[in-house]
């Protein structure tokens, strides 16, 4: 490669970082004429840097980190829960939020990716037992602004679920006021600061969650109480520290947790290596045995096309008349399918279309194949056959309703109560629903749902 | 390349802010080029257009105050002794200023932006994936490479091509 070969590669080389890590020029017109009206202007230090450039929003550098890191460590960590207000605070949302702003080479985010798709897999030691376990980010829902990542955990037992965020505000653990068992986001603002951005301006923190819910007291009549919050406090023992699994070695943030569980005091490492997240976890409360988590391999997902550039790839000019179906985060439907839906005004009618990735399919909510495919390809089977799969269900039929009141053109109001019926194999939703046309008329309807081994069989509106 | 007169403190360049928005992009852009990361990019911008609010060249031209802002900036950030990340070597100052002038135009590189958005939702999946991965995640070749289960030369061939196909895409937009 000649010199200029080098120059124009690290032309394209600056640009994708612009582009792809969100870095672009900041605007500093302020600060440049704040620090030409101060006497003696701008002070230069030896390194570049200037007072005035204080001014301005600073970007943190990895410098910053170390030197606060140097400077003390301790923090507290912590497990945290928190009372619950009764209504979950899901707000409506669209189901895949516009991205975030990229991380930034210090962010907390760049530590813990969390693309939809995004797969880690882990050899988990428990005392003298071992087991493979199998870690998704299964959903992404904007709640109260906030992008929420669903995690779900399959080992060799039901699914669980786990809800985090990864943004400028640091990675958090979100607790849901429900079962860990539970695929549906139950708000309850609490959530557990992890890893605060940028790493190392803290040393310590607190943090708050609930404790994990493993069985469903409530299950079969009667209130679930919910627990009491748990508060616990975070160190930040090192950066660059070097955590070798398996055949690999990762240069990663290592932070501890202390937390006082009913069952003795926990004591959690986690070591979040950049572009890849958690390769090690371990824990162990009270005289209990450690477990120890370790990656064994992490597959990113592939990026997700622009869903409006698929749409007029496979649509052309009609794709350009196409409006998105959002799906609130308050509806299961948001934390139980990946696909989006797209809706075609037509002369005859409204045609819907659902995107899968980078595929878009027709799709007809009368018709029982298509709800099979959407099934198929969402991998209902090992990630919604747990002990919840009327959430399943119940996403099914409110999608089913949003896409019949969008083709009569009204607007899918409420639901009017549902039952659930939940058996060897098979769970059935009745979910009786109102209908708003623009004239504020209202009509009943209902949707009725049965599934046999995470397969939709039936799907019927009006018992059609 | 225009030098610098020892004009009166703080004439106004058509405007001061007007000249600072003009130019700070590209000035900015220019600076990441060479090598500097964003933090020192920031605190360069700002002391090259204080040098320039407080000692203007003669020609207020506005392709000559791009040019002075440009070697100002070289300037400062030589003196640094800093490059955090690979950049273009800077020994060679007219191939610097051609191959500026060619990638960023007229516009300080915005249009070299636009097309890089248009031109990436264009590679094949896997290919924007591994760009992903670099420049979004900050994945370096070791961790890239076990991320997209290639071995190393792999990794290099797949970037490779993703980089000349971006550039042949953005040369077709752009010239």
């Amino acid at each position: 490669m000649n010199a200029r070969d080098e120059a124009e590669a690290a032309f394209l080389a600056a640009a994708l970082e612009e582009r792809l890590g969100a870095l672009p020029p900041p605007d500093l017109s302020r600060a440049i004429l704040r620090a030409s009206r101060r006497p003696g202007g701008l002070r230069s230090s030896g390194a570049g840097a200037s007072a005035e450039a204080a001014a301005v929003p600073p970007r943190r550098s990895a410098l910053l980190a170390a030197v606060v890191l140097l400077g003390g460590i301790a923090v507290v960590g912590g497990v945290a829960i928190a009372p619950r207000d009764g209504v979950g605070t899901a707000v409506a949302a669209p189901q895949e939020p516009k991205p975030e702003k990229a991380a930034g080479p210090m962010d907390a985010a760049a530590h813990f990716p969390l693309a939809l798709g995004n797969r880690w897999e882990y050899q988990e030691v428990i005392g003298d037992a071992t087991r493979s376990v199998e870690v998704t980010v299964t959903a992404r829902v904007a709640v109260d602004g906030v992008v929420i990542s669903q995690l779900t955990t399959i080992g060799d037992g039901d699914p669980t679920f786990a809800f985090w965020s990864a943004d400028a505000r640091g990675v958090r653990h979100h607790a849901s006021d429900s079962w860990t068992i539970d695929p549906m986001f139950n708000a309850c603002k609490v959530e557990g600061l992890v890893l605060p951005s940028p790493i190392g301006a803290e040393a310590e923190w607190t943090w708050q969650t609930l404790p994990p819910q493993h069985f469903p007291k409530g299950v079969g009549g009667g209130r679930r109480k919910t627990p009491d919050p748990i508060e616990g406090k975070a160190t930040l023992l090192g950066v660059g520290e070097q955590v070798r699994v398996g055949e690999q070695t990762f240069s990663c943030v290592h932070v501890r947790t202390d937390t006082e569980l009913p069952a003795g005091s926990c004591v959690e490492h986690l070591y979040f290596a950049r572009g890849v997240g958690i390769v090690r976890r371990t824990s162990k409360t009270g005289e209990g045995p450690e477990t120890c988590r370790e990656l064994v391999k992490f597959t990113p997902a592939m990026p997700r096309p622009d869903r409006d550039h698929v749409l007029a790839t496979a649509l052309g000019d009609a794709g350009k008349t196409c409006t998105w179906i959002e799906l609130p985060a308050a509806d299961d439907t948001a934390w139980v399918l990946r696909s989006e839906f797209a809706l075609e005004p037509r002369q005859d009618g409204v045609r819907f279309h659902r995107l899968f990735g980078d595929r878009i399919a027709a799709f007809d909510p009368a018709s029982l194949a298509d709800f099979q495919a959407l099934a198929h390809d969402e991998d209902f089977g090992p990630r919604m056959e747990g002990l919840f799969p009327q959430r399943m269900t119940v996403g099914l039929a409110r999608l089913c309703a949003r896409l019949r009141a969008a083709q009569l053109g009204q607007r899918f109001d409420r639901d009017n109560g549902m039952s659930v019926e939940i058996g060897l194999g098979g769970t059935k939703t009745t979910l009786p629903v109102s209908f708003v046309a623009e004239d504020g008329s209202r009509t009943a309807h209902e949707i009725v749902v049965r599934t046999r081994n995470a397969v939709p069989v039936a799907v019927l509106f009006d018992g059609r | 390349m225009t030098d610098v007169a020892a004009l009166p403190r703080n004439p106004h360049l058509d405007g001061d802010e007007a000249v600072i928005r003009r130019h700070q992009r590209a000035v900015w852009r220019f600076l990441r080029w060479l090598g500097a990361d964003a933090a020192l990019a920031d605190d360069l911008v700002q002391e090259a257009f204080l040098l320039l609010l407080q000692r203007p060249p003669v020609d207020r031209s506005e392709p000559a105050v791009a040019a002075w802002l440009r070697t100002t900036a070289a300037n400062l950030f030589r003196s640094t002794g800093r490059r955090a990340r690979a950049g273009v070597p800077i020994q060679s100052g007219d191939l610097l200023e051609a191959v500026w002038h060619e990638n960023a135009g007229e516009d300080g590189g915005d249009g070299y932006q636009e097309a890089l958005a248009q031109c990436l939702q264009e590679l094949p999946a896997r290919t924007r994936q591994a760009l992903d991965l670099r420049y979004r995640h900050g994945l370096q070749e070791d961790a890239l490479a076990t991320a997209l289960g290639l071995r190393a030369g792999g990794l290099k061939t797949l970037l490779r091509r993703a980089r000349e196909l971006l550039a042949q895409c953005i040369r077709a937009k752009t010239r």
